[in-house]
């Protein structure tokens, strides 16, 4: 079991037995339990034996009250402290969000390449100064449009990008409304970014007047979702090369993001999300510290998307764990000395995993309750509301209205933003935000043993543990154990839902793949060579590997030659069934 | 000693093309395994021929894909076009995923047995394959 | 396909992929036709070099194995494959995964790459795995290599009868030289430090270099087992690898050891059918005895020990025992 370790798993009830009795609160304790509550228990049986929490099973006892934080050793200005000062357990921000509540943002459901540029168009005629850059699984995974694995995906999930050319026509934007580009296509960044960063210079975008977001956590992608090409050890290596470009040519972009969203969609505990993630950002920072970067300078950088499922109380102390832990790091492990670098930057999200095919509109009680969470446990910069239907409709403009909606009911109908971090002091929450502190760190200490997170990747170890939990959840809502209203609970006939997709007309891919193939024809064959040899250099003497790509893009090598001059030096990632999980 | 005491179900598990969505294949695994089923996994971005090729390999009863991308209305078709080819047109072709219904009937006529949509309990799989092994067990005695 | 044990055979000998994969099928779980089968293809086997490769849970194996198959087809051989993982003790389902790591040989019709479970039966996987290396073996395959974690006597059985075992160790795992068992230890022909890129791989070497030695002074061998250095990702050290198994095969040719080996797999084969066979005769020869239930009457009343109940079991079916 990846759980808690240290966690003690009932240190309070250690403390009341009789000898070691202390205080008037222990005997009054006892009392009420051998006398008031005892008898009531005696009659009526409880609800569940034991009660246990959501995510991490950990057993909830009936009360909480002042010895578990004694028990805890607990210390207000050692644990806590105040909003905006170390360790920032109350907020990052010393007014919390009495000043300005966090960021607002929707998630626009799924996107079909072709029509990308159209809808980003339309987006920033809405107002909108943002938008996420969509690739296809061929683009994300390496691929060209005519490569044989690519065969009915082309332009599916997002843009074809084969060559500069395809982004060219697809930065068809208006960039003067344009402000703040995020790009998702991880395992082939340097090309990614050489490309982006081509596209832009040739359109004349100022690069200092917007901000390029590249998520480019790629570790993340080797424990779940899996759209990575090389081994690990040689992701990470990408993923270095390009934050040093960014943060050497374009100080003012965002270089990282580690999604740790993605762990707890595939269904990691709050303990393992925070320690797997966690770790794999201090094997990210380790990487920019042997090429002599400091922590103060690379800390800020980093930037978190995490969310809160079903979990409620353990969603709300996560996040208040999450601020502390990463000051407590980046103080005790690395000697960091600016605020910026021990101030996490988290954005949040209401989780997918607890929304339902069946009943949909019980989606929208869950995401109005996970939002909540989310700001009783201090959100972060931004926050975003998936979509109650997005398991099977498009993204229907009633959908889009109430997720929105959900984020300005809770802000400004309930209250819950109006004082700082207004669950702190709560017995219980103290309780399991220090459990969960507690596991966290041993979990760390543990995947440090290991040799880092690279190594635990390596060994399989995140994989494993996240196919546990995975299937751990699934036989839980099989045999009932966990309630699921529509799924297991609750259920009524209803009509079958379905998940619609995206069917592109053939000829999409048809002419795609005409197009790259009339472009191969028609450069100058010998630059791309020599090109694409500058890559392989690149990729085999470590330097690196953003200006060679930007040679080659411009040469119009495509996507898909510039990811196999380095597959060729780095090979490819072949996980097995141990290190997938399976 | 039955004639079946050493028999046991060989299922195949696939991935095709660009598709590394893994949670829906690591439970069905786990599921058959716990049901005492031989799994054999393919890895990711397979091709068809690859499957193909390992299940004559293998000589598995069963071939199952998961798809949680567009893809399956190319991959499945030739898969089971493959498999014919290579002379392995008796093995039980079947998916789970994201398939919408109205691609089922197409599905089925290429020779895609049978389709688990979004949502199936494992448990409806695992007795799904056993009636199956029964039968074909059963099948096979009468046979001689 | 034909599913007679003649048609079976005649496709295994015109190296009929299906062919082979269905014949080793029924040799795994015993189906009559596969005994028949096997006798038809017998008379040609006893060609193929038989590689096993052994070392602990992660220590490469498979990317090894995956690495070998391609230098053994560049120097034109084809391969056969037999990778066998762990079946679940409760279950006795598994997932075998091994082959993932030789997908990239899926579409090669040269190669054939059979997993297989360890099925938890006493003796039948060390049968059943060299039951399907006769069978690649009647294909024609130049080399045969078998991937086992190498935990329990069957397995060591199973390495240990290959004409060339192969040890493989890493470094980082801590215990791992402790972990060659004295049985493998013994039985290494080749040593190998995998992930030699990965730190730790020195001093690794260094204690295996004085394991050897010792055992060099314990027991001479004909053969000093090399001890090479592979990096399986990327491919490094397995041409060397190669050329020492060639070399070590040479070298088995020339002394007659070759031969010996499959005399020595053939009598672990005989004698372990023979325990087989003559406990399914006891035991079938028990039920049909009218004095079985009745001596079991007794020991469940507690009327007698299950030695003495055995023993007179056995007196009254006639059989002599020492
Ligand atoms: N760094 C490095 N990693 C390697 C090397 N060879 C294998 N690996 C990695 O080690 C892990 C295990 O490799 P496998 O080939 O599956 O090991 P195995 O011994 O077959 O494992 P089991 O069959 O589970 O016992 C994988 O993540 C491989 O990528 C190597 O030479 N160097
Ligand atoms: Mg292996």
């Amino acid at each position: 079991m990846a759980i808690p370790n240290r966690h003690p798993d009932n240190p309070v009830r250690d403390a009341l037995t009789p000898e070691r009795s202390v205080s008037p609160l222990t005997d009054a304790f006892n009392a009420w339990q051998q006398n008031t509550q005892g008898p009531e228990v005696a009659k009526r049986g409880e609800r569940q034996t034991p009660f246990k929490t959501q995510a991490l099973h950990w057993p909830v006892h009936p009360l909480y009250t002042p010895l578990d934080l004694e028990a805890a050793g607990f210390d207000y200005q050692r644990d806590v402290g105040f909003p905006g000062e170390y360790p920032y357990t109350r907020s990052v921000n010393p007014n919390g969000n009495r000043s300005a509540l966090w960021t607002m943002a929707q998630v626009t459901g799924f996107g079909r390449g072709t029509d990308w540029a159209k809808r980003a168009r339309f987006m920033l005629d809405q107002g909108l100064q943002g938008l996420i850059l969509e690739h296809d699984l061929a683009t994300t995974n390496g691929y060209d449009s005519d490569d044989p694995l690519a065969e009915g995906e082309v332009g599916r999930a997002g843009l074809a990008i084969d060559s500069l050319e395809d982004l060219e026509r697809a930065f068809d934007l208006p960039f003067d409304r344009l402000k703040y580009l995020m790009s998702v296509c991880n395992a082939p960044q340097p090309v990614n970014l050489a490309m982006i960063i081509a596209a832009l210079e040739a359109k004349g975008v100022d690069p200092k007047q917007f901000v390029l977001h590249i998520v480019n956590g790629i570790l993340i992608e080797y424990t779940c979702v899996g759209r990575y090409i090389y081994p690990p050890k040689h992701g990470l290596r990408i993923a270095t090369d390009c934050f040093e470009y960014m943060i050497e040519h374009h100080p003012n972009w965002a270089p990282i993001s580690i999604i740790s969203a993605q762990l707890y969609a595939a269904r990691a505990n709050p303990v393992q999300e925070l320690a797997f993630s966690l770790s794999i950002a201090l094997q990210h920072i380790d990487a920019l510290l042997e090429r002599g970067h400091s922590i103060d300078k690379v800390a800020p950088y980093f930037h978190f998307v995490t969310g809160i499922d079903m979990d409620f109380f353990e969603g709300i102390c996560k996040l208040r764990a999450f601020r502390k832990i990463w000051a407590r790091l980046m103080r005790e492990r690395y000697k960091a000395t600016r605020p910026e670098a021990m101030k996490v930057r988290v954005m949040s999200s209401p989780g997918t995993m607890s929304l339902t095919l069946q009943q949909p509109l019980n989606n929208i009680s869950r995401l109005a309750i996970m939002a909540t969470a989310c700001a009783l446990g201090g959100v972060g910069e931004t926050m975003t509301t998936p979509l109650h239907d997005e398991a099977h409709a498009l993204p229907a403009d009633e959908a889009i209205r109430v997720g929105a909606a959900i984020q300005h009911i809770v802000a400004h109908e309930t209250g819950v933003a109006d004082t700082i971090d207004p669950l702190a002091g709560s017995y219980y929450v103290e309780t399991l935000t220090r459990q969960i502190e507690d596991a966290v760190m041993t979990e760390i200490d543990k995947i440090m043993a290991m040799g880092g997170a690279l190594a635990a990747i390596e060994r399989g170890y995140f994989q494993r543990e996240l196919a546990r939990e995975q299937c751990d959840r699934n036989r839980a809502l099989e045999d009932g154990s966990r309630k699921l209203v529509g799924v297991n609970h609750l259920v009524h006939a209803e009509e079958r839902r379905e998940i619609p997709i995206f069917k592109l007309a053939d000829e999409v891919e048809a002419e795609q793949i005409e197009r790259l193939q009339e472009l191969r024809k028609r450069r100058d064959q010998n630059a791309v060579d020599v090109a694409l040899a500058a890559v392989r250099d690149a990729a085999r003497s470590g330097t690196n590997l953003v200006p060679p790509c930007l040679v080659a893009v411009k040469a119009y090598a495509t996507h898909g030659e510039i990811c196999n001059a380095m597959r060729d030096v780095f090979g490819v990632h072949h996980p097995d069934a141990q290190t997938a999980g399976v | 000693m039955t004639a079946f005491a050493n028999r046991r179900l060989r299922v195949l598990l696939a991935k095709l093309g660009m598709d590394t969505h893994t949670i829906g294949v690591t439970v069905i695994a786990h599921a058959l395994r716990d049901a005492g089923f031989e799994v054999i996994f393919t890895g990711l971005k397979q091709t068809a021929e690859m499957v193909a090729n390992t299940a004559v390999q293998e000589d598995v009863d069963v071939v199952g894909v998961s798809s949680l991308s567009a893809a399956h209305m190319k991959h499945l078709p030739k898969l089971a076009e493959f498999l014919r080819q290579k002379g392995a047109g008796d093995k039980l072709l079947i998916a789970g995923g994201v398939v919408p219904l109205e691609d089922i009937p197409q599905l089925e006529r290429a020779g895609v047995q049978k389709i688990f949509t979004m949502g199936t309990e494992t448990k409806t799989i695992v007795d799904y394959l056993q009636t199956w092994w029964a039968a074909k067990l059963a099948a096979e005695q009468s046979g001689g | 396909m034909s599913q007679t044990a003649a048609g079976i055979a005649a496709g295994v000998l015109a190296r009929e992929i299906g062919a082979g994969a269905r014949l080793i099928r029924w040799l795994e779980e015993s189906d009559p036709r596969g005994r028949d089968a096997l006798a038809l293809i017998y008379p040609h086997t006893g060609r193929a070099h038989l590689i096993g490769i052994t070392g602990p849970p992660g220590a490469g194996k498979s990317t090894l194995t995956n690495a070998l198959i391609s230098e053994q087809r560049k120097r034109g051989r084809r391969v056969g494959v037999i990778a066998i993982d762990p079946s679940s003790p409760f279950s006795g389902g598994a997932v075998l995964g091994d082959r993932v790591r030789m997908q990239t040989h899926a579409l090669d019709t040269d190669v054939f790459i059979r997993s297989m479970g360890t099925r938890g039966q006493l003796g039948g996987l060390s049968r059943a795995t060299f039951d399907a290396i006769l069978v690649q073996d009647a294909m024609g395959y130049d080399v045969v290599i078998v991937e086992t974690v190498g935990v329990g006597q069957d397995e060591l059985d199973i390495v240990s009868l290959a004409h060339s075992t192969v040890i493989v160790s890493v470094p980082g795992l801590g215990d791992e030289v402790q972990a060659i068992k004295a049985g493998l230890l013994e039985a290494g022909d080749l040593f190998v430090v995998n992930k030699a890129d990965r730190e730790g791989a020195d001093a690794l070497t260094r204690q295996l270099e004085l394991m050897l030695h010792l055992r060099e002074q314990t027991r001479p061998h004909a053969w000093k087992p090399p001890l090479m250095h592979t990096t399986a990702l990327t491919g490094q050290g397995v041409a060397a690898l190669t050329d020492a198994l060639d070399e070590h095969l040479a070298t088995l040719k020339a002394s007659g050891a070759f031969t010996q080996c499959l005399i020595a797999r053939n009598r672990h084969m005989f004698d372990s059918l023979l325990r087989d066979l003559a406990a399914q005769h006891i035991l079938a020869a028990a039920s049909a005895q009218p004095a079985t239930a009745a001596l079991i009457h007794a020991m469940q009343a507690g009327q007698i020990d299950p030695y003495s109940a055995a023993t007179q079991l056995v007196a009254c079916m006639s059989l002599q025992f020492p």
